[in-house]
C-alpha cells in the first residue's frame, strides 16, 4: 500500500519536474549551506529537556502531553534519543527508544511498563505521527545530510533576518513527503521555517521555529516549535524547558537496558 | 561516617540551606567577598545562574576567572574574604565538562589528604588543562583510601566533604564555623561542596492506578454462578531513585477485590527490588517481573513469573517473582542470570467464577515433585544479543515449572495442582525488514514424564497511515506449534493465530486489537478477543474486551469455557 502510494507520488513528481523545469542548479550551494547548518551543530554531545506538547484540533480545543527526552549525539551517524512519556497519565512510564541511522532504517524500541516488555518496532516508515500530534517521527529525527537532496533556491528576508531558501528532497522513498522547503538563517545557520509537501505536492504542514537559545556558547536551539496543518486545520506546539547539555551521558544511558529501567 | 550516609545527610542539608542562599543571592559579575558560611556549590550556582553547564565546568572557569583566589590552584580552596569575578557563559562553555568533572573530584582527593594531613603547606591540585582527563584521575583515585577510589561520576562529587577533619555536619550549618582558628596566612575558607549532584536531585514518585471492571456473560453456566461479575482493583507504584541514577529501589503492591469469586481475590507484591547500576552490570535484589519473548500471541519462554490466569484469561498478567537477578551488559551482548528462591502458585477462578475447570480446586493440597516444595531453589540464564536487524536469545531455566498439572484423587470430586520439575530452553529471534518483522520463539521442555517442543513463529507487518488516514494498522500472522498434540495442556497445539491492532492516532489515544486462534485440525475450535480502549481526560481511560471461546471437542482444553464467552467494560483511573 505504501510503497504503491510513494511509487506514484515519485511519478507524479518526475512527470512535474518534466513540465516545469524549474530550478536552475544552484552549483552545489544547496548542499555547501547544508554542510555547513550541520558542521555548526557538531559537538554539543549529549542533551536533555522537558517538552509540554500542546495539541490543538480545528475547533482550536487543546489537549497536553508531556515527556522527557534525552539525546546522544553519535558523529557520522544518526543520534539516539530516549523519550520518556510523562502525560497523558495513562501511558506514563512508556518509553521510546531510537538509534537514528543514515543509509539505513532506524532502530527503535518501545517499552511497555505494564508487562515491562521491550517491543522492537520496524521503523521503515517514519511519516506516521507522534504521539497523536502533527509532528511526525520523521520531523523530530537528527538532521542529516544524508537524508535529504539539497537545493539553495534564492535568498529571502523572513521576519527581518536574512535567510537562505533551500529545498530539500528526502532520499527515503518512505518520508512522506515529496520535499521540504527550510529557511535557514545566513548569521547562524538557525532553521526558523520548514514548509512540508505531501507526496502529492501540495503544503501539507509548516514548523515555525521560535524562542532561540544559544547553548555552551555555539549552539542554537528552539525553544518553541510550532507545527500546523494546513489540509485539516490542527496544529501542535512543542515548548521545550529545562534544556541541559553535557551531562556526560554514553551510549549505555541509550539502549535497551536503560530503556527497562527508564522512569 | 559511611559515604553512602554521608551523601543522603548532605542532601538534606542542602535542601534546608539552598532556600536561604539563595534569598540572598544578588545576580551581578561579582560574589562574594566570600566569608565562612559560603559553599563551593553556591558560589557555582550562582555564577552558572540559569545557563545549561555543568556545575564543574562552572566551578573550573569561576577558578580559572579568579586564580588568586584559589589556594594552591585547588578548586576546593576559597580565600575567605576574596571577590570572584563571575566568567561569560563564553568562558563556561569553552571548558570541557569531563575534563572539568576529573579536575573538580580529583582536586577533591587532594584536598582531603591535605586535611586529613593536618593542613601542611598549601593543598596540592591536579593540573589544568588536563592533557587527558581519565588519564589523570585514574592515578590519584588509586592511591587513595577506598571510599574514593570508585568516584569517577557525578555521585562522587557530593562524598567529598568540606569538614571532614571537624564536627560532623549535622549542625545548622555546614560550612565552616567561624569560631575555628585558622592561621592568617591561611584565611581560606574551606569550601563545602556537599551538595546537589549535577543529575537532578533524588526523589521518590508515587503512582495510583485505580480500576473498575464489569463483567457480563450472555450464557448461564450450567454449574449456576452469576452472569455479572464486578471486580476493583489499586495498583500503587513507588520509585525512588538516587541523583546519579546508579540506585533504584521500587515498590508496588497491588490488591484485587472481586463482587463473585473469592479466588480472584488477591493481594500481590508486583514489585519491591532494589536495583544497582554499574559499568556494564546490573543487580537487581527483591520481587520483580521479568519479561522473555517476541511473540504477540502466547509467551512459550517466559517462564520466570507466575501467571495471574484469575485476573484474565490469555495470561498476560504476572505475579511478582523473588529473585536475585546479575546482568553482565557489553558490545558481546546481554547475559542475564537469575536466582529464584521461592515459587509462586498460579491464581485459578474458584468455584463463584467464570472461566472454571470443573471440579473445585484444592489450594490446600498442592503438590509439587520437590520435596523442597515452594521453597525450592530455580535459575535461569539467557544471553541476548542484537546483530544490526536480527535479534537472538537463547535461555535456559532449571527448576520448578510454572505450568500445574491437575490431580484428581481416587473418589474424590477435586483437582490438585501439581508442579513439576523442568528444564527448558529457549530460543527467541527476531528479524526486521522494512515495515516486517519476523519472528520465532521455540521451547524444549523436559519433565519426568514427557520431553516436548513447542513454537510459536509469524510476522508483525506495519502498515502506516492506512488510506491516507492518520491510523496505523499492525498485522499479526503466527502459527502455534506444540508436539504434544491433543496432549498438551494449552490450547495452541496446530493452530493459526490471526490479529490486528489498529492505533486511531487520535487525541484520545483510541486502540484496537482484534484476535482469532483458529484451530487447524478441528475447524470448530477457535478463541477470539477484541480490546479496544480510549482516554476519556488525561486521568482516565476506558476499556471495552470481549472474548468467544468455541469448540465442540470435548478433547479440547477450551471445552470447559465454551459457555463463558464474555463481554467486559473496564474503567482506568491515574493519579
Amino acid at each position: 500500500m505504501n510503497v504503491k502510494v510513494s511509487v506514484f507520488g515519485l511519478i507524479l513528481l518526475g512527470a512535474m519536474t518534466a513540465v516545469f523545469p524549474c530550478y536552475a542548479d544552484d552549483g552545489g550551494k544547496g548542499l555547501t549551506i547544508a554542510k555547513e547548518r550541520k558542521l555548526r551543530d557538531e559537538g554539543w554531545k549529549d542533551s536533555e529537556a522537558k517538552t509540554t506538547m500542546v495539541l490543538r484540533n480545528s475547533q482550536g480545543e487543546e489537549n497536553t502531553r508531556e515527556i522527557r527526552t534525552l539525546n546522544l549525539e553519535v558523529a557520522n551517524e544518526g543520534d539516539k534519543g530516549l523519550t520518556i512519556f510523562d502525560e497523558p497519565k495513562d501511558v506514563r512510564g512508556t518509553a521510546f527508544l531510537n538509534h537514528s541511522h543514515t543509509g539505513k532504517p532506524d532502530d527503535q524500541w518501545l517499552y511497555l511498563p505494564s508487562v515491562k516488555r521491550v517491543k522492537r518496532i520496524a521503523s521503515r516508515n517514519k511519516s506516521g505521527p507522534f504521539m497523536g500530534s502533527e509532528f511526525a517521527y520523521e520531523d523530530l529525527s537528527s538532521f542529516e545530510l544524508e537524508k535529504f537532496k539539497f537545493q539553495w533556491l534564492k535568498d529571502e528576508v523572513l521576519q527581518g533576518v536574512n535567510c537562505f531558501v533551500i529545498e530539500q528532497v528526502p532520499t527515503d522513498e518512505f518520508s512522506g513527503y515529496s520535499k521540504s522547503i527550510a529557511w535557514v538563517d545566513q548569521k547562524d545557520y538557525k532553521v526558523l521555517k520548514i514548509e512540508f509537501y505531501d507526496k502529492k505536492a501540495t503544503l501539507l504542514k509548516t514548523l515555525t521555529m521560535a524562542d532561540y537559545q544559544q547553548y555552551l556558547g555555539k549552539y542554537w536551539r528552539p525553544l518553541k516549535l510550532a507545527m500546523v496543518n494546513h489540509q485539516t486545520g490542527k496544529s501542535t506546539d512543542l515548548l521545550i524547558r529545562d534544556l541541559q547539555f553535557g551531562k556526560g551521558r554514553t551510549d549505555a544511558d541509550f539502549d535497551t537496558n536503560a530503556l527497562q529501567r527508564s522512569r | 561516617m559511611p559515604p553512602k550516609k554521608m551523601k543522603t545527610l548532605s542532601r538534606c542539608l542542602l535542601a534546608l540551606l539552598l532556600p536561604c542562599a539563595f534569598a540572598n543571592a544578588v545576580p551581578s559579575s561579582q560574589l562574594g567577598p566570600v566569608t565562612a558560611q559560603d559553599t563551593l556549590w553556591q558560589l557555582a550556582k550562582t555564577a552558572r545562574g540559569t545557563a545549561p553547564y555543568s556545575m564543574y565546568q562552572t566551578i573550573v572557569a569561576l577558578r580559572q576567572k579568579n586564580p588568586a583566589a584559589f589556594v594552591g590552584q585547588n578548586v576546593h580552596h576559597v580565600q575567605l574574604g576574596a571577590v570572584l569575578h563571575l566568567p561569560s557563559a563564553e568562558e563556561i562553555a569553552q571548558i570541557d565538562a569531563k575534563a572539568a568533572e576529573a579536575k573538580v573530584e580529583a582536586d577533591a582527593i587532594y584536598w582531603q589528604q591535605w586535611i586529613s594531613a593536618g593542613k601542611q603547606n598549601k593543598p596540592q591540585a591536579a593540573p589544568w588543562p588536563l592533557a587527558d582527563a581519565t588519564a589523570n584521575a585514574a592515578p590519584i583515585a588509586a592511591n587513595n583510601s577506598a571510599a574514593y577510589v570508585t568516584s569517577s561520576s557525578a555521585a562522587a562529587l557530593p562524598q567529598v566533604l568540606a569538614k571532614v577533619d571537624a564536627a560532623p555536619p549535622a549542625n545548622s550549618t555546614i560550612a565552616v564555623s567561624a569560631s575555628e582558628p585558622s592561621p592568617p596566612e591561611h584565611a581560606s575558607a574551606e569550601m563545602s561542596i556537599l551538595a546537589e549532584p549535577i543529575a537532578e536531585t533524588s526523589s521518590i514518585d508515587s503512582d495510583t492506578t485505580l480500576s473498575g471492571e464489569t463483567r457480563w456473560f450472555p450464557v448461564k453456566s450450567a454449574q449456576g454462578q452469576s452472569q455479572l461479575a464486578v471486580s476493583l482493583s489499586v495498583f500503587q507504584e513507588w520509585h525512588w531513585q538516587s541523583a546519579d541514577e546508579k540506585s533504584s529501589w521500587s515498590f508496588s503492591p497491588y490488591v484485587r477485590l472481586d463482587g463473585e469469586d473469592s479466588e480472584r481475590d488477591l493481594l500481590d507484591i508486583r514489585q519491591a527490588s532494589w536495583l544497582q547500576v554499574g559499568d556494564g552490570w546490573e543487580l537487581k535484589a527483591g520481587v520483580d517481573q521479568v519479561f522473555w519473548g517476541v511473540t504477540e500471541s502466547q509467551h512459550l519462554v517466559d517462564v520466570i513469573n507466575q501467571t495471574d490466569l484469575a485476573d484474565r484469561p490469555d495470561g498476560e498478567t504476572k505475579l511478582g517473582q523473588p529473585m536475585v537477578q546479575l546482568s553482565l551488559l557489553g558490545e558481546w551482548g546481554t547475559l542475564q542470570t537469575l536466582v529464584l528462591p521461592w515459587f509462586r502458585e498460579r491464581t485459578m477462578p474458584g468455584l463463584d467464577g467464570r472461566l472454571r475447570l470443573p471440579y473445585p480446586i484444592n489450594r490446600q493440597h498442592v503438590q509439587y515433585e520437590s520435596s523442597a516444595e515452594q521453597q525450592h531453589l530455580d535459575w535461569a540464564v539467557r544471553y541476548a544479543k542484537q546483530i544490526d536487524q536480527v535479534d537472538l536469545a537463547v535461555s535456559y531455566f532449571d527448576g520448578t515449572s510454572r505450568d500445574p498439572l491437575w490431580l484428581m484423587p481416587p473418589q474424590q470430586n477435586e483437582l490438585l495442582p501439581y508442579y513439576q520439575q523442568m528444564q527448558q530452553w529457549g530460543l527467541e529471534g527476531q528479524w526486521i525488514v522494512d515495515s516486517w518483522i519476523w519472528k520465532l520463539e521455540a521451547i524444549r521442555r523436559a519433565t519426568h514424564n514427557v520431553d516436548y517442543s513447542a513454537v510459536t513463529t509469524g510476522f508483525e507487518y506495519s502498515s502506516i497511515g492506512v488510506l491516507e488516514s492518520p491510523v496505523d494498522v499492525g498485522w499479526i500472522v503466527e502459527y502455534q506449534y506444540d508436539s504434544r498434540g491433543m496432549q498438551a495442556l494449552t490450547p495452541a497445539q496446530r493452530d493459526l493465530f490471526l490479529g490486528a491492532r489498529i492505533a486511531f492516532n487520535d487525541e484520545a489515544g483510541s486502540e484496537l486489537l482484534f484476535g482469532l486462534g483458529q484451530d487447524l485440525q478441528n475447524g470448530s475450535t477457535r478463541i477470539g478477543k477484541l480490546e479496544a480502549s480510549s482516554r476519556y481526560n488525561n486521568s482516565v481511560r476506558l476499556r471495552l474486551d470481549a472474548w468467544i471461546f468455541q469448540t465442540d471437542n470435548v478433547a479440547e482444553p477450551i471445552w470447559w469455557f465454551r459457555h463463558d464467552d464474555y463481554v467486559q467494560l473496564g474503567l482506568d483511573y491515574y493519579f
